[in-house]
C-alpha cells in the first residue's frame, strides 16, 4: 500500500477489470466469424462492389453491435463507471493516432485495389500479399494490447495474423472459422466467470 | 486547571491523519488516488464494502474534504461519482511517506 509500485499496480489491475469481462475477445472472435460467413457464402466472388461492401458492413456492424451491447447493458452496469487518469489517456490518444495510421494504409492499399482492378491490371495473388496481410494485421491487434495493458491481445494477435497470413494454403473458410472459435472459447469462458463474479446488485439502478 | 479545549487538530494523532488511517477509508482513498473519478459501483467491487459502508464512510471523507461528490443524471437516472480533492491527495500522500518512516 506504502510504495508506489503498489499504487501503479492498483491502477494497472483497476484498468484491466475492464479488459476481463471476455468481451473484446468475443468481438475479435466474431469478427473472424463475419470473414468466414462471407467467405463461405461466396459474398467474395459478387461482382456487385456495393452489394460485397454491404454484406461486409452489415456482417462486421452485426459484431460491433453484439460487442456494444454488451458493454453498454451487461458488463458497464456492473463495474461501475470510472475515469482514468491522464497518463491512461495520453495512451488512449496514442493508440487512436497509430490506429488511425493503420486505417489510413488499409485504405489506400484497397482504393490502389480498386483501381487496379478497374484498370484490369493483374493483382498479385502471391505469398507476400498474404504474409503482409497477417503480419499487418496482427500488428495492428499486438499494438492494441500493448497499449491497452491487454496480454491476451498478442493470442489474438497470432491467432489473426495466422489466419491472414496463411489464406493462401489452407481453406479460408475454415482457418477463419476455427481462428474465431480459438479468440472467442477464452472470450465465452471469462464472459460467463464475469457474470459469475458480479452478478447485478440493486446498487446499480441508484446511482451507480 | 481550566477545561480542556478542543485540539484544533483534532481526528489526528501523533500527526497521523486519522481519518486516513482507518482501514476502509484507506482503500477507498488508495483507489481513488490512481483513477480521475469512479462511481459507487466500481467502488463497491474495488473495495468490497456494501452500499451502506461505503455511503458511511464517503460521507466522512467529504467532510474531511477529502473527496468530492458529484450527483448528477446520465440517461435520467441519478449517477453519483467521487472524486479525490487536492487536499484528499495531499493528505494520502502525507499518510504515506509517514507510515514509510515508520518502515511499514
Amino acid at each position: 500500500m506504502n510504495n508506489s509500485m503498489d499504487l501503479k499496480m492498483l491502477e494497472k489491475n483497476a484498468w484491466r477489470s475492464f479488459h476481463q469481462d471476455g468481451l473484446w475477445d468475443i468481438y475479435l472472435g466474431l469478427i473472424l466469424w463475419a470473414l468466414a460467413i462471407f467467405l463461405g457464402a461466396g459474398m467474395e466472388a459478387v461482382e456487385n462492389d456495393v452489394l460485397r461492401l454491404f454484406a461486409y458492413t452489415l456482417l462486421i456492424g452485426g459484431a460491433f453491435l453484439v460487442f456494444w451491447a454488451g458493454k453498454r447493458y451487461i458488463t458497464a452496469p456492473r463495474l461501475g463507471r470510472v475515469k482514468f487518469g491522464p497518463a491512461r489517456k495520453r495512451r488512449k490518444l496514442h493508440l487512436a493516432l497509430i490506429l488511425g495510421g493503420f486505417t489510413l494504409v488499409t485504405v489506400i492499399l484497397v482504393i490502389l485495389t480498386a483501381i487496379a482492378k478497374n484498370n484490369n491490371a493483374p493483382l498479385p495473388q502471391s505469398l507476400p500479399v498474404y504474409l503482409f496481410a497477417g503480419l499487418f494485421v496482427g500488428a495492428a491487434i499486438a499494438t492494441i494490447a500493448w497499449f491497452n495493458d491487454y496480454p491476451r491481445g498478442y493470442y489474438n494477435a497470432v491467432i489473426y495474423a495466422l489466419c491472414f497470413g496463411l489464406g493462401e494454403y489452407v481453406d479460408k473458410f475454415a482457418i477463419f472459422w476455427i481462428g474465431g472459435l480459438l479468440v472467442m472459447v477464452p472470450g465465452v469462458y471469462l464472459f460467463i466467470r464475469f457474470l459469475k463474479k458480479h452478478p447485478r446488485s440493486e446498487a446499480e439502478g441508484g446511482s451507480g | 486547571m481550566g477545561r480542556k479545549r478542543a485540539d484544533p487538530t483534532a481526528g489526528q494523532l501523533g500527526g497521523i491523519d486519522r481519518v486516513v488511517h482507518e482501514p476502509a477509508r484507506l482503500v477507498i482513498l488508495a483507489n481513488l488516488y490512481v483513477v480521475e473519478s469512479a462511481d459507487y459501483t466500481y467502488l463497491m467491487n474495488r473495495t468490497g464494502l456494501t452500499w451502506g459502508n461505503l455511503s458511511a464512510h464517503l460521507s466522512k471523507l467529504e467532510e474531511a474534504g477529502y473527496v468530492k461528490i458529484e450527483k448528477d443524471f446520465v440517461e435520467k437516472k441519478p449517477h453519483t461519482m467521487v472524486r479525490m480533492t487536492n487536499n484528499g491527495r495531499v493528505a494520502f500522500d502525507n499518510y504515506r511517506n509517514q507510515m514509510r518512516k515508520f518502515g511499514l
